[in-house]
């Protein structure tokens, strides 16, 4: 019995902690068609790691010969995903993985489902870029011209390549619009019903 | 008159022999030189990834300590914070890139050598009157150390004194971190505690296989290096001083 004291106090212990640890950093944020998405609230680096972090990745970009501009600071808030998917569209900033926690697909469900919000797209002009080899999202502002998060570097407008990630095989994903090609006069167009988008 | 020319012949040939046959006489104190990039260089990102892998046959002749410092020393090591997490960082961006990592991974001493290495480092050992980025690359120094140690199949050749050994710095390394978390945050915490989860994963502790199995935040320490709170990494803590106490007991 005296032996199994530390043994049950372990056990006891682990159950209190794990009781207030569980889904303690956890949270969900929506699709624009009101899928949830599991997204994570991280805490930030110190000033001290947040200032190398910034060093390194403008030595990489040195190094490598990037003409990547940077636009915005490290930080371990938030991630090139919930950046593309999310965040550049007005949403919060939270870390979002590839992958949910039980090893779901997670950022795929902005253009999977009976409910996706995006289409692929074989033509560049789209809104999105998922770097299938990479685990990476970027925003796309122009076919030549993407925005990315870089992990927890800085925030930077590149050319497709022009980043650490294996840039084979991109996928790029557009807001489904139903509706004639060739406007002669008039046309009707449908698209997705997204709370608070302006459509021009 | 040949017999002369022969020798001349014969230690010309021996010499030039000898200096080939060592591709490790140009490391310095035994750790490899990465090279000077050219000023205004015009290589493509995958030329300057190549001119800073480590070259065959010096992974071949290198010494494992060597080595170690070779990883740590390698300028592309930074890539680790700019992958999805620093387990994605390590595998896709560094290790896919350095052969150095690759091959210590293999090496049949790298346990006893990232051991004794490991055993050297202070967490805290930066001056706090430094500049605010020079105590970050202090910082950041230990966690890539630690990530590198804590992958499996670094941890897998230790010994159960090793263990033992490793259990004990690291247990001292996350109270160091604590009491200056002010600078380490909590994820050198995290990182610490990977390490020690690893470790307890690997050598089948029972106590902590229950809690990896349920614990959530648990499994997203051990596979990814967070994210998680105060309450999960103390709770690992605790569980490797519990197995820390139980190897010392056997």
């Amino acid at each position: 019995m005296k032996n199994n004291i530390p043994h049950l106090l372990t056990i006891a212990i682990s159950l209190v902690l794990f009781s207030l640890a569980t889904h303690a950093q956890y949270t969900t944020i929506k699709t624009p068609t009101n899928v949830t998405v599991e997204a994570i609230v991280y805490s930030e680096y110190s000033s001290g790691v947040l200032a190398q972090l910034e060093e390194d990745a403008a030595d990489w970009i040195d190094d490598h010969d990037s003409d990547a501009e940077r636009v915005a600071p490290a930080s371990r808030t938030y991630n090139c995903h919930n950046y593309a998917w999310h965040n550049s569209d007005g949403g919060n900033r939270f870390w979002v993985n590839q992958y949910n926690r039980y090893n779901w697909p997670n950022i795929s469900k902005y253009w999977s489902g009976s409910s996706a919000t995006y289409q692929q797209s074989s033509s560049v002009s789209t809104s999105k870029v998922f770097y299938s080899n990479g685990d990476h999202s970027a925003r796309v502002i122009s076919s030549n011209l993407f925005e990315s998060k870089w992990g927890a570097w800085p925030r930077y407008r590149h050319s497709p390549t022009d980043c650490p990630y294996v840039s084979s095989n991109l996928q790029y994903y557009k807001v489904l619009i139903d509706g004639d090609d060739i406007v002669c006069s008039s046309e009707t167009y449908s698209t997705i019903n997204i709370s608070g988008a302006t459509y021009s | 008159m040949n017999r002369t020319a022969l020798l001349i012949i014969l230690t010309f040939c021996i010499i030039s022999c000898n200096k080939n046959d060592n591709p490790c006489d140009v490391l310095v104190d035994g750790v490899y030189q990465f090279p000077e990039l050219p000023e205004d260089h015009d290589m493509t990102s995958e030329e300057v990834t190549q001119y800073w892998d480590l070259p065959e046959d010096i992974g071949e002749c290198i010494s494992t300590e060597g080595l170690i410092e070779t990883c740590l020393n390698y300028p592309d090591l930074r890539l680790i914070m700019a992958g999805s997490n620093p387990q994605q960082g390590y595998e896709a961006l560094v290790k896919a890139r350095f052969l150095g990592v690759r091959i210590l991974e293999t090496r049949p001493d790298r346990g006893s050598c990232l051991l004794k290495k490991y055993q050297t480092i202070a967490p805290s050992g930066y001056d706090p009157n430094w500049e605010l980025v020079e105590i970050g690359r202090y910082l950041l120094n230990v966690y890539y150390f630690e990530i590198i140690f804590s992958q499996q199949d670094n941890l897998e050749p230790l010994t159960d004194f090793e263990i033992i050994e490793l259990l004990e710095k690291a247990l001292s390394v996350y109270e160091e971190k604590k009491g200056d978390i002010e600078n380490h945050a909590l994820f050198g915490l995290e990182v610490s505690t990977t390490l020690l989860g690893r470790l307890m994963l690997q050598e089948e502790y029972e106590p902590f296989l229950n809690v990896y199995k349920e614990n959530k935040l648990v499994k997203e320490l051990i596979n990814y290096y967070g994210p998680v709170d105060m309450e999960t990494v103390e709770l690992v803590f605790t569980l490797s001083k519990n197995f820390l106490n139980q190897l010392k007991n056997n």
